[in-house]
């Protein structure tokens, strides 16, 4: 006998995810899902943005690590609230998501950067609830990699391609990453940035900021 | 890699129909995957033949997975097309030609049916 169920084997996390995004809506904290390669730069990027921004939000943050708790040590020293997850997994997914934000006072945070373990693949099967996806990506990883990571890139509504101060010493042409995405994805914007050039993060603050009175509306209640 | 995880849900998945239904075994699942996962029918065999032995009404239940085509939609002409194959090259519009598209649907992971 054959019995006909339609589920989705995902559902208890699309559940979750669906919990987190009300929970952030609710409090008016702009939840950014922060995806890359291991060492492209989550951490670096992160840092610079709590420096930018950090006078006028109020900054949390979420780290998904496999193992150590360096980068949530680093973030911690600019008296922020950080959650350390230790992710056993090569993902985050929703339900330990919601586990760290019970430690994560959200009436008190703007913007929360959720830091996603170093992973191409993984992180864009595994919805958080985040309200915005930014994805980074390196110089030195080159310029084929939307091709063959198409979902990341697929889903990204911010692409930042991070350490440009080494274009000069590779072969990597930000036209054709350009191009590459647009191919899966009509609604994204490309960013550039280098932790040696303190301008470069100016155009990105202000994409959150634009996204912050969007998505969750007015300004910031400090 | 993440297949392990997706696979141990699928089977909570099965065993919670299992129990509702008071099923004593399952001799087969159909699943459905969609082409624009990441999720590799392969991995999730191999998890799901070693993961049933735990579980009683599982041991002797055959996988069957079917690789559900996707659909397109080209951001040019906007006609939707289907995609039958996973992609090792990205997807483009068989009507005008165009390579900027947008996924529409082949990013399910469904359970279809249980034959007991």
């Amino acid at each position: 006998m054959q019995i006909k169920i339609h589920r989705s084997v995902l559902e208890k996390n699309e559940n979750q995810a669906e919990i987190n995004r009300e929970l952030f809506k609710k409090h008016r904290t702009l939840a950014v899902n922060v995806m890359g390669s291991p060492g492209c730069g989550k951490t670096t990027l992160i840092e610079s943005l709590i420096k930018t921004l950090g006078e006028k939000y109020r900054i949390g943050v979420i780290e998904g690590d496999y193992a150590g708790t360096v980068d949530a040590e680093k973030l911690a020293a600019y008296g922020i609230p950080v959650v350390q997850l230790d992710v056993s997994s090569c993902h985050l997914n929703a339900d330990f998501v919601a586990t760290g934000l019970r430690d994560m006072p959200l009436d008190r945070v703007d913007i929360l950067f959720i830091e996603n373990v170093g992973n191409l693949i993984c992180p864009a099967e595994f919805d958080i609830g985040d309200l915005l996806k930014m994805v980074l990506y390196s110089v030195p990883e080159g310029d084929d990699k939307p091709l063959k990571y198409p979902l990341m890139f697929s889903l990204a509504d911010a692409v930042v391609v991070t350490k440009t101060d080494l274009l000069p010493h590779f072969q990597f042409d930000i036209s054709k990453v350009k191009e590459s995405i647009a191919r899966l994805n009509s609604k994204f914007q490309l960013f550039k940035f280098s932790s040696k050039d303190s301008e470069s993060i100016r155009p990105i603050a202000g994409f959150l900021e634009k996204e912050f009175r969007r998505l969750v509306g007015g300004s910031p209640e400090l | 890699m993440h297949e392990l995880s997706v696979t141990q849900s699928l089977i909570d998945l099965i065993l919670e129909e299992v129990e509702q239904r008071s099923i004593k075994s399952v001799k087969k699942v159909g699943i459905s995957v969609g082409v624009f996962t990441t999720f590799e029918p392969y991995a999730i065999n191999f998890y799901f033949e070693t993961l049933k032995t735990e579980y009683p009404p599982l041991t002797d239940t055959v996988l069957e997975i079917e690789l559900k085509p996707g659909v397109c939609r080209c951001q040019e002409c906007g006609k939707d097309f289907e995609v039958k194959e996973t992609v090792s090259n990205l997807p483009q519009c068989p009507h005008c030609g165009s390579i900027f598209v947008e996924i529409k649907e082949g990013r399910e992971f469904l359970i279809n049916y249980l034959e007991v």
